[in-house]
């Protein structure tokens, strides 16, 4: 048996289930809307009186760079950033993402390369319209259990590794941007018109250079 | 011609079903398939009457698992280290397919994510590609990778085209 085959016949023998468990889970998720219409409106009403506070507290490590996507509530810092290189060429980033109002979050990470021709500049927001997305990776974040104003209360720690980018790294310019949903309450598609995100992106860099 | 709740429903809940059990057992399966039907179901309006829904509700269950993924690993080590898998219930004989399940522990969740979209929900590197949102090209690679990765590891230095 080959490993398509063994793959294949694992746990194959696992019954579907029975009518009882469809109805059950048929009233379930058509009876969740109501509930989860009002948990939504409730994290709406949370989120719009907490960027208003925090607003003003909204700086990130490179400036809060803010790039169009539904939605204003451009509060989560991207933290810890930090580039491992081998002599001109980047081999691998590191950061930490923290958003303080979403629990139960998940992470849609997206790594844009300028479109060689765009006027990239200090923040690139310009020519975001020109970028390609060459990696996109979605993660669910950790609770941090904190109730604590203002302190993340979901976090994500990783490394992204060029190379396994769409067209590796090249000699152009690259930024990462981090968006923060919740599954639960979203749209499962973290950039659906209308679904609430919160994002931050790193500046524009340089992934090698001759 | 769109695409009615209830028929997709009929249609697609036992597979599904199925599918996210092999994965975690029917118990978590219960909850994470109604889980899914709810999301699609108040996202249902927002669903393109020209797309094929099954992608789409693949992609909502691959959303919703994700929250499982480290259950999903420890069940699969639980079963390679002792022998009895705990996705089934006592009564239910497994096949003695611990390397796999210990193979299949190993690879990182988004690489589980695509073969097992592929081996169990059969879906075609197209759909798995709009079921995570990501190209068809990078579906392909990396499910190519992800193949090549289990065979070295369930028999390695060995001759088996895959």
């Amino acid at each position: 048996m080959n490993t398509d085959e063994l793959l294949a016949s694992f746990r194959s023998d696992f019954p579907v289930p029975d009518e009882t468990t469809a109805k059950r889970i048929y009233v379930q998720a058509t009876a969740a809307r109501r509930q989860l219409a009002r948990r939504r409106l409730i994290l709406a009403i949370a989120l719009v009186a907490a960027a208003g506070i925090v607003g003003a507290l909204s700086v990130t490590l490179f400036g809060g760079v803010k790039h169009p996507q539904n939605g204003d509530l451009p509060f989560i810092p991207v933290t810890n950033l930090s580039f491992a290189r081998d002599g001109h060429t980047v081999t691998s980033i590191s950061f930490t993402v923290g958003d303080d109002l979403i629990p139960n979050a998940m992470l849609a990470i997206e790594v844009i390369r300028a479109h060689p021709t765009s006027p990239a500049g200090p923040t690139g927001q310009e020519s975001v319209v020109n970028g390609t997305v060459v990696f996109e990776e979605r993660a669910p974040m950790t609770n941090t259990g904190s109730t604590t104003p203002s302190t993340a209360v979901a976090t994500w720690s990783g490394t992204l590794y060029p190379r396994e980018w769409d067209g590796g790294c090249q000699d152009g310019l690259y930024y990462i941007q981090a968006t923060v949903y919740s599954a639960v309450l979203s749209s499962d598609n973290p950039f659906d018109p209308g679904t609430m995100n919160r994002y931050d992106a790193t500046g524009w860099f340089r992934c090698s250079s001759s | 011609m769109g695409h009615s709740f209830d028929a997709v429903f009929a249609a697609e809940f036992a597979s599904l079903h199925r599918y996210l059990a092999r994965r975690v057992g029917a118990a978590a399966a219960d909850d994470l398939a109604a889980d899914t039907f709810a999301v699609a179901f108040r996202n249902w309006d927002k669903l393109d009457p020209e797309r094929p829904v099954r992608p789409w509700l693949y992609g909502i269950a691959a959303n919703v698992m994700r929250h499982h993924w480290r259950k999903e690993r420890r069940m699969l080590r639980a079963y390679a280290r002792t022998g009895v898998d705990p996705v089934f219930t006592e009564d239910e004989p497994a096949e003695d397919t611990r390397e796999l399940a210990a193979a299949l522990a190993q690879l990182r969740p988004d690489e589980r994510e695509i073969l097992l979209l592929h081996a169990w929900a059969e879906l075609t590197d197209t759909e798995i590609a709009v079921a995570l949102g990501i190209p068809a090209g990078t579906v392909k690679s990396r499910l190519s990778r992800t193949r090549e990765k289990l065979r070295n590891r369930l028999d390695p230095g060995g001759q088996e085209a895959v």
